[in-house]
């Protein structure tokens, strides 16, 4: 123990001495700044890090990556919570609420609550690894295909008390993330599904395409300026920053259980923070009293995403330093980055290289706890970014978006995605279906089934037995339980009772419906491997929507949308749905620009009678996006068809 | 002053002389032309970070240098690789690209899985390493036991486990059931240490990482020469392979159809990492690129790069590396009729 101790002062001191502190000080300010940019994703800089820093020692090393692994993570949920724009996927679960909040004229407080969840996530899950790191080999080992899968049924079956709903739609839409989730190719074989011969479809929906699709462009189509933000919205407060920092304190069982989520979802090889932060949401909205006040902007939403994503860093670090077993790209570089140096993860990194184990676990909490510090100290001047105006900020936003989807894999096909997704969330919204299951859904459907698919024959070969797997025991006792404290009277009670469904609330079950039964059908008319999983959601989701969609005929009477509203949206969703074709034949670039031009001679703010202002502004969104694309960001775009054609010609 | 150690003496003087030799390949100002014409890529189909990025970032400068133009690294991650030699095959006149892949790989996913590329579509332009694969178990798996019969084995997919595991089982005499399903490397690893699997099938790079980290073994090398890195190991192939010990007792025939099994599966299973590009490439420029690239991989900066990030090279010209390529067609085309078959034979 005096040895530990030893080591643990050690660790402490190569972070805190002089000029070491400002290795991680200076590496936090690289992650947020690079984190912050849109598609720089954080193991892309680390990469690049990684290259610049071979000849470092490794003590200087260790700090500069424990700061870039904390750095990013916080600054993904600011733009999440100001636009609606997740900086990464974790970020996403934080939206639920935080933009809300945003929006509610409580920016400053969701930033400070953000940022202080974070920070308590972040010192939770340190401790954590601090108090098993001596007994974590026996610890990590507990975690296998079974623990997962019941880790993802979890964070499912929230749907059950998902407020402002009718359970049977809830369930509906959850169907349909599992299904969406499916799309890609089998988990066990390989082969090909309901990819209808896309390669671009082959490992599935991109999670940041939909997750920006669904919440950010369905939000940008509806924030034209006469619909959504009136003028007296601006003039209100944007909150308090003290309040949200009290808020995660007010909350401590909750901030307490998101940050033992977090932490035991990090030590899981390959889970990551997404499953982590949205399960956590998914507790959160199991566990705590008045769930219907989730997805309005509840401070609680923002709380358990932030605290559970944070810990969850210090966990993540685990298996890289136990076991050299990375459970993400970032863990892969990690464990390249001791590699170098020489430093061999396992046993001698939790022996003789202790020390340098816990220096790296310092630099982490160094850097998150910085992340969060300038986080509430720049929440009031990023609080007032939400008092632009909104058709102000919307541009930027879904120019900022579009780059940032089609530079994720320089993929025209996740353009698609993120625009159907678009269209599909802002349905989802305006017809008051819950969107939150079917993210979920979507996110966790394909982490169930990867696992799924593993116990199964492990199961029939008898390598894994329930009852011998204390771990699983913990987490199906926690399912049912949950599930019993939702389904109790005084929960039930809370739920809204289903809304009277209307004309086009059975319109989008009929659309949802036949798409669905398109997709079971599909095994007869395309190649590929579908499993009896991936056929029963089909199915189930077929016949739940078909009855929805027949009792909604058979049903009451719902006001239609008004058609002044219809034609407001109208603008931005035939821009948006032109948008994917246009990149298509004409580029990126020449797209954004047409994009914008389009969008401002359409706008209120602008008319036809200055066109010259419109123009300049077109053509610098051209420049900008032609230089971030080509030179910055290094992205290689395919050619527009334009250019394909004109070679075919005798000019071209 | 700390005096240099042995390895540090022959490390400095190979890379003197790596250096001196990449100094007398300097390019023509014609291939100096040829390529600087259009942007140059190199294309990783995997996520940044992986062992194919770490090369791909280490070959860039130097390549870069040679040309006198700059020379990105484009990860192109999906469709197990095919997204990304799907773009390297169909490139136009107006750029260059280059693939860094695991050559069987770039063979088997074109030939079973694209209808619209095929193996033909590519041109070697060199060899960055080769290394076999090899079981990796528990301590106590001997594989030479020959009362040993089924084992369960942990792998990505069923399709990508035909060769490493299927043909390799088949040559061994052994029932193995593939448990696919399990993500990357680190996935199959943890499964093994959790005793849900009994060994599963890696590169001998991360195998010898396994053995110092983790107390596993390696049971098998997936070939017929003793690896340099652990020269103990038991071989699959060879004389006192591991194949020869399972099959003594049997008839010849059955023994020659073992050695076939087993040689087709050494050459089908190691990892050959090297770069192609199109096929329709001009041949002057094919020319001048290999060129370019056979002097980048001898720069001393890629050298040191890839030394200091513990990554092997042993790299080949395109004339060796277009031989490899193509004896990788042959055999992955003789075992294809049986793929199936195969697949079936692992599965659960």
């Amino acid at each position: 123990m005096t040895d530990y101790f030893s080591d643990v002062m050690t660790g402490l001191g190569n972070v805190l001495s002089f000029p070491n502190i400002f290795i991680p000080v200076i590496g936090t300010v690289v992650a947020m700044v690079g984190s912050f940019l849109p598609g720089i994703g954080n193991t892309s800089l680390a990469a690049l890090v990684l290259i610049a820093t071979i000849h470092w020692d490794p003590v200087s090393v260790l700090l500069m990556f424990g700061a870039l692994t904390g750095g990013a993570t916080f600054m993904g949920s600011i733009t999440a919570i100001l636009f609606n724009v997740p900086g990464n996927a974790p970020s996403a679960a934080v939206l639920l609420d935080g933009h809300p909040m945003a929006r509610n004229g409580q920016a400053r407080t969701a930033i400070a609550c953000a940022a202080t969840a974070s920070a308590v996530g972040s010192l939770f899950g340190i401790l954590a690894l601090l108090a098993i790191l001596p007994l974590v080999r026996p610890f990590l080992l507990e975690f296998g295909p079974l623990e997962r899968v019941l880790l993802g049924i979890w964070g499912l079956s929230t749907i059950i008390s998902i407020p402002n709903s009718s359970p049977s739609r809830a369930l509906a839409v959850t169907l349909l993330g599992l299904i969406c989730a499916m799309i890609g190719s089998d988990p066990t074989t390989g082969l090909e599904r309901w990819t209808f011969g896309s390669l671009q479809l082959f490992d599935g929906f991109g999670n940041v395409a939909v997750l920006l699709g669904f919440f950010t462009l369905s939000e940008i189509i509806g924030w034209r300026k006469s619909y959504t933000i009136s003028s007296e919205d601006r003039e209100l407060s944007t909150g308090s920053t003290l309040e949200g920092v009290k808020a995660v304190f007010r909350h401590p069982g909750l901030t307490l259980r998101s940050s033992i989520l977090g932490s035991v979802v990090g030590v899981i090889p390959g889970v990551g923070g997404t499953v982590a932060s949205f399960v956590a949401y998914s507790q959160a909205v199991q566990t705590c009293k008045r769930p219907e006040t989730f997805g309005t902007g509840d401070i609680r939403g923002v709380i358990a995403p932030e605290a559970a994503v944070d810990s969850k860093d210090g966990g993540s670090l685990l298996p890289v330093l136990a076991f050299g077993l990375p459970g993400s790209e970032g863990g892969v570089i990690l464990v390249t980055v001791l590699g170098i140096h020489g430093l061999t993860p396992g046993l001698p990194m939790l022996t003789d290289g202790l020390s340098l184990s816990l220096t790296l676990i310092f630099a982490l909490l160094l850097s998150n706890i910085l992340t969060s510090i300038i986080g509430v100290s720049l929440s009031p001047a990023l609080a007032r970014l939400t008092r632009l105006r909104i058709d102000r900020v919307a541009l930027p936003a879904l120019v900022a978006t579009l780059v940032t989807i089609v530079q994720l894999n320089g993929f025209l096909a996740d353009l698609y995605v993120a625009v159907a997704f678009g269209l599909l969330g802002f349905v989802f919204k305006r017809l008051d279906w819950p969107r939150v299951p079917f993210i979920i859904a979507f996110i966790l459907g394909a982490f169930i089934e990867r696992n799924f698919a593993l116990v199964l024959p492990l199961v029939s070969v008898g390598r894994i037995n329930f009852w011998d797997r204390p771990a699983a025991i913990i987490i199906a006792a926690l399912i049912i339980l949950s599930m019993l404290w939702m389904l109790s009277g005084r929960k039930k009670a809370q739920l809204e009772k289903a809304k009277p469904r209307g004309p086009e609330d059975t319109v989008l079950a009929g659309i949802l419906c036949i798409i669905t039964l398109a997709l079971a059908l599909a095994p007869f008319y395309t190649r590929g491997s579908y499993s009896d999983y991936a056929l029963t959601m089909a199915w189930c989701a077929t016949a739940l929507l078909g009855a929805i969609t027949v009792l909604g005929a058979a049903g009451g009477r719902h006001p239609r949308l008004e058609p002044a509203i219809a034609r407001i949206h109208l603008i931005p969703v035939v821009l948006l749905a032109l948008t994917p074709p246009l990149v298509w034949a004409l580029g990126l670039p020449v797209s954004m620009a047409a994009l914008t031009f389009a969008w401002l001679m359409t706008g209120t703010e602008f008319s036809v009678r200055r066109p010259m202002p419109i123009a300049l502004l077109a053509l610098l969104v051209f420049a900008g996006t032609f230089y971030y694309v080509a030179e910055f960001a290094g992205l290689r775009l395919p050619d527009p068809a334009i250019l394909t054609v004109m070679d075919g010609l005798p000019f071209g | 002053m700390r005096l240099p150690t042995a390895a540090e003496i022959i490390t400095g003087a190979g890379v003197g002389l790596l250096a001196t030799q990449a100094v007398a390949q300097d390019l023509s100002q014609a291939c100096i032309d040829q390529l600087s014409d259009a942007p140059m890529s190199i294309v990783v189909p995997n996520s940044a970070g992986g062992g194919y990025d770490t090369y791909a970032r280490a070959l860039a400068p130097p390549l870069a240098e040679a040309i006198g133009t700059h020379v990105r690294v484009v990860n192109m991650p999906g469709g197990g690789g095919l997204i990304a030699s799907t773009e390297v095959a169909r490139q136009g006149d107006d750029e260059i690209l280059m693939l860094l892949d695991n050559f069987i790989d770039i063979v088997t996913n074109t030939d079973a899985v694209s209808n619209d590329v095929t193996p033909d579509d590519f041109a070697a332009v060199a060899l960055v390493v080769s290394e076999p694969r090899a079981w990796i178990g528990p301590p106590d798996l001997d594989l030479s036991d020959p009362e040993l019969t089924t084992l369960i084995a942990s792998g990505g997919t069923l399709q990508s486990s035909i060769l490493d595991i299927g043909l390799v089982a088949r040559a061994l005499g052994l029932d193995v059931r593939v448990i696919a399903g399990y993500e990357g490397t680190s996935d199959n690893t943890a499964a093994v240490l959790r005793g849900e699997v009994d060994f599963t099938s890696q590169s001998m790079g991360s195998a010898l990482r396994n053995l110092s980290q983790n107390g596993l073994t390696v049971a098998a090398v997936l070939d017929d020469q003793p690896a340099g890195a652990a020269p103990e190991a038991p071989l699959v192939g060879g004389d006192a392979g591991l194949v020869m010990m399972r099959a003594a007792g049997l008839s010849e025939e059955e023994r020659q159809a073992r050695m076939d099994a087993a040689r087709a599966a050494i050459s089908l299973s190691s990892t050959q990492r090297g770069l192609v590009t199109s096929a329709a490439m001009s041949a002057d420029r094919l020319d001048c690129l290999r060129q370019a690239v056979w002097a980048a991989l001898q720069d001393p900066a890629f050298v040191e790069a890839t030394g200091a990030q513990g990554r092997e090279i042993d790299p080949l010209g395109w004339e060796d590396a277009e031989l490899m390529l193509s004896e990788a067609r042959d055999a992955w085309m003789a075992v294809a009729p049986e793929a199936e078959a195969l697949m079936d034979a692992i599965r659960p």
